[in-house]
This record gives structure tokens, sequence and C-alpha cells, in this order.
């Protein structure tokens, strides 16, 4: 089912193309997106390892579900589901694309000078922790409406004794802790990465000198 | 003996370790505002590089003792987080905050932002301890649950005078271990104001920590309707280690000291469990509610393979923690702590200027 809603898969295909991607397409009542691009074949290989391999389909996984747990909807939200898949794979993509230039720029000796690459790589480093948000999505929505896939619905999970307010209130105190500890560490590492470089000699021999109580990593 | 009170035993050994040694380092916290000399910001720097090297080490055991009442008793599990859940967020903000201020406070040299995150790790260091201590108070002494075991009541539920002692008391004794701690782990001045401190610390953690040891044994009898004997040894037990310290701390024997306030964040847990046994969690007003060990146990073959699972890795976590204090073994004598930017800095301007 999670391969399935996140290609936006809504019938069984054979073989199955791998959509880059697309426009609408999205709900069951407008299973055909309007513009898409795909790569033929590649859907097939990665669920199989087969170029003609099977992948079933959303409204044959929704019938087969139905038939074993009774009624319902057992679809995560399928736009949801294919947008987090190709974020996180994307950015997946540009984080080894930066990786290679950068390497190549270093070989040729012009890394420091390459003013635009810098840039660029600064922007890049959000793009892990974008991707491995995206992934938790992926991961977590895409087991809906199941917390435990066969075994328990999330509604039938919920704490009986606390009501939406609670949690709500307890999302806003999580959001705004970390939203803070975000723009202090955000103030602190620009403040660290402004500070004048020293000379190489004198980094390394001061990196050794430093008393080993300091050095406790981070969480 | 079987599984299921293995593995309640097991829960008890994690949360004893859990105070034993995140204790001390509550402890150093607490006394971060008061101990050091006025205005002494190496003295500062030295309580908390004392912990800096541990406290994420001995935070694990919490960890592992909410994993291990996941997976041993789920029932367990979801009626205390479900139940206690606006104390546990507040819980979860005090650690996160003491987190934070021990990797940010030395990033940077100003006098405000150091003194932000020392009572940021001075609140987290207070509040996380009182909370967990009226949160395992209140395992025995009963909270309202439904014929379905989940909580009926709320947050406030949780407070009462008994689980307020509580609270107080691990407060009090941590603050006594933590200035005994530095006391075996510091040399100079600053350990005679930390010898000093935990003289004068050990007293009031006696006097609450036996009270409290012994309304515990009174709270077990009336509402989890335990003998007096079983819970009355660990209770008098914890009643002599706490006055041996306040003994040892006096007559400067800092190191017997230090083993005594171990051993009473050791015996206070265990007044706590043996009061609860053979329940987990008593229910109060409606007794036949509680949860039991029995009835809120993982089925045997889950508690089989952690029982394997944590065979073969305690031995390794233990391994590894002993080698982090040895490692750190060293005194503090409290050198000037730098920032890494300070440090760079001062290493490239002895660099530029080569010495004649």
């Amino acid at each position: 089912m999670k391969i399935a809603a996140s290609e936006a898969q809504w019938n069984t295909c054979q073989p199955c193309g791998f959509s880059l991607f697309q426009i609408g397409g999205f709900s069951a009542q407008n299973p055909t997106p309007s513009f898409a691009i795909t790569i033929p074949r590649l859907l097939s290989w990665m669920g199989t390892g087969s170029f003609d391999g099977k992948i079933q389909g959303l409204n044959q996984l929704q019938a087969q579900e139905q038939k074993q747990y009774g009624p319902g909807n057992y679809m995560p939200s399928v736009e949801l589901m294919y947008w987090s898949m190709r974020v996180m794979a994307m950015l997946g993509v540009w984080m080894f694309l930066v990786a290679a230039v950068g390497s190549w720029l270093y070989r040729k000796r012009r890394l420091e000078k390459a003013r635009w690459f810098l840039w660029t790589a600064i922007v890049t480093i959000a793009a892990p922790y974008i991707a491995a948000t995206f992934g938790w999505i992926l991961t977590e929505m895409g087991r809906q409406p199941w917390i435990v896939q066969g075994l328990l619905t999330t509604s039938r999970a919920v704490s009986t004794n606390l009501g939406t307010a609670t949690i709500a209130a307890s999302l806003a105190v999580f959001v705004l802790l970390y939203l803070t500890l975000g723009v202090v560490d955000f103030v602190l590492m620009r403040r660290y990465a402004r500070a004048d470089p020293p000379l190489a000699g004198a980094a390394a021999s001061a990196v050794a000198d430093a008393p080993p109580a300091v050095g406790y990593g981070a969480i | 003996m079987g599984l299921g009170t293995f593995w309640f035993c097991l829960i008890a050994v994690l949360w004893a370790g859990y105070f034993l040694l995140e204790g001390f380092d509550f402890g150093v916290g607490a006394l971060l505002p008061v101990l050091p000399e006025r205005g002494s910001e190496r003295e500062r720097s030295m309580m908390f590089e004392s912990v800096g090297p541990v406290w994420d080490g001995n935070e694990v055991w919490l960890v592992i003792a909410a994993g291990a009442t996941f997976a041993a008793f789920p029932a367990w599990y979801a009626t205390m987080f479900s139940g206690f859940y606006v104390a546990l967020l507040l819980i979860l903000v005090c650690l996160i905050v003491r987190v934070v201020s021990f990797e940010w406070r030395e990033k940077y040299e100003s006098r405000r932002w150091r003194t932000t995150w020392l009572w940021a790790n001075t609140i987290g260091s207070v509040g996380a301890p009182f909370l967990w201590g009226v949160a395992l108070a209140n395992l025995v002494h009963g909270v309202p649950l439904n014929s379905s075991h989940a909580y009926a009541g709320d947050f406030l539920n949780l407070f009462s005078a008994y689980t307020v002692l509580a609270g107080v008391t691990v407060v009090c004794l941590f603050a006594a271990h933590g200035a005994l701690y530095l006391t075996v782990r510091t040399t100079g001045r600053f350990w005679e104001r930390a010898v000093a401190k935990a003289r004068g610390l050990s007293i009031p953690a006696a006097i609450v920590g036996i009270a409290f040891a012994a309304w515990t044994v009174v709270v077990a009898h009336d509402r989890n309707s335990r003998g007096i004997l079983p819970t009355a040894v660990p209770a008098a037990l914890t009643a002599i280690v706490l006055i041996l310290a306040v003994v040892f701390a006096h007559v400067r024997r800092n190191g017997w000291a230090f083993t005594m306030t171990a051993l009473g964040a050791i015996g206070i847990v265990a007044t706590i469990f043996t009061g609860l046994y053979p329940r987990v969690l008593v229910s109060n007003p409606t007794f036949a509610n509680s949860l039991t060990i029995a009835n809120a146990a993982s089925g045997h073959y889950a508690l089989k393979v952690i029982t394997i699972v944590a065979a073969v890795f305690t031995p390794l976590v233990l391994l590894y923690q002993s080698w982090t204090y040895h490692v750190f073994r060293r005194r503090l004598g409290g050198q000037e702590a730098k920032t890494p930017v300070a440090a760079l800095a001062d290493a490239a301007r002895t660099q530029a200027s080569p010495s004649p």
C-alpha cells in the first residue's frame, strides 16, 4: 500500500513506469495525471527487481484489505505520499550531485574560488534535514490508517483520558521550544562561521591542546 | 520467580541506577547558582566540566527504564504515559533545556548568555527530579484508574502532601549527592567550598529522606495492602545510610559520604518499588482496578526475547559507562575553560607573533 500510494499507482500495472513529476492524478475520481514525466519500467525494477515486475495498485489493495478487515478506507493520503517520496529522493540526488561537483572542484583546486558553489553548498546544509523529515512523513503517514499494520488502527490507539486541547497545547510547547532553539542555533552557527579562520597550523595545535573535558559530542 | 517479576525488579534496578548516576549531575546543576564563589566564572565552568562528559550517559538509564517498561509491561506504560502526560511533558521540557545548556553555555562569552544557560540548567536540574519524585510516589500512592485501567484523573491529581514530599526528598537528596560528587572530583579552594556545602546539605537530605521512607511504609500498607515488614526493611536501610552520610560528611570522609548518598538514592527507589510489589500502578479509590505485574506484563515469548537481549547488552553498557568514568577520573583543578573560538584565536595569536 505504501509503495502504491507513494507512486500514486491507482491500478495494478505490469510493467510499471516511474513517475518523476506529475500534475493531478491524486484521487480515485481523477486517477490519470494531466501532465507527467515518466521513466518506463523503472518502478517495476525498484519494486520487484525485474523490469517487468508487477506492482499492485491502490484500488486493488483497498478491495483486498476491505475483504480482510471489513469496510473502511485503507488508503493513506496519496498526494502527500507522492510528494514526500519525491522531495526525499530528489534531495538525495541533489546532495550527491553537490558532493560530486565539490570533489571535482577540489581536484581542480578551484573549490575556494568558486563562490557560486560555496553558496550552493551552504544552502545544501538544510537538505539532509528536510529529506529526513519528508522520509519520516512518508513512513508514518504511509502506514495510516494503521498504527500496527493489520492489528490496531490509529483511531483506536488514541489515549482516552487526554483531550484535544491537552495534545494541542503540548504540540504548541514543542513547536515553540524547538523553534526558539532553532533560531538560537542558527545565530550561533552564523557567529562561528563569521569568526576569522585561524592559520592552519594553529588550528591543529589548538585542537591537540584542548583538554579532554571539552569533548562531549552533540546529541 | 516468573519473568514478569524479574522485569519488575530489573526496572527498579534501572530507576535506582538512574537516581544514583543522574542524581549527582542533577545535584551539581541545582547547586550552580549557590556553590561557586560570587562571580567566579572559573568555578562555574568547573562544575559544568565535572559532569560534562558523563551526564548524557547517566540519562541513558532513564531511557532504558522507560524502554523496559514499554517492552515488558505495555499496559503499565500505556496508563502511566497517558495518565502522567502533562507531568512528563514538563519533565521533557526541563531535560531538553538542560541538555542545551551544557552544549551552548560555553559557546559564547557574554555574561548574560552564560547566566541564562546556568539558570536553564538549574531549573531543569531541580524541576526534572522533583517531578520524577512525584511521579514515582504516585505509583504506590495510587491514582484514579477506571475498569479498563485507563487514567481517570488530571494533572493536579498527581499532587498530594505525600507525593510533593517525594519530589522535595529527591531534590534535597540529589543536591547533597551532587555536592559530595564535587568533593571527590575537584581540588583546591573550590573543593573546600564543596566540602562545606555537602556537610550542610546532608542534614536536610537525611531528614526529608527518612520522613519520606517512613511515610512510604504507611502508604504502601494503607493503599496497597502491603504488610509493614517488607517495606520497612528497605526504608530502615535507607534511613541508616542517610544518617551515615551525615556522619561521614561531618568527619570529612567525603568518599564514604558520597557512597552513602548513592546508597540512599538506591534505597529510596527500593522502598518505593518494594511498597509497590506485586502491583505496578495502584488504583485509588477503586483498588480492584490496580495494574499488577500479572495483568500488565507482555506475553511470555516477548518477555523471553527481551530477557535474552538484556542479558547480552547490559554488560556491554556497564562496561563502556565505567570506561567513560575511568577516562575522566582526573580531579579538576580549575584551569580556565575557553570557547573553541577563543582557543583558536589564542593559538593564532601565538603563532602570528613568534616567541623570542
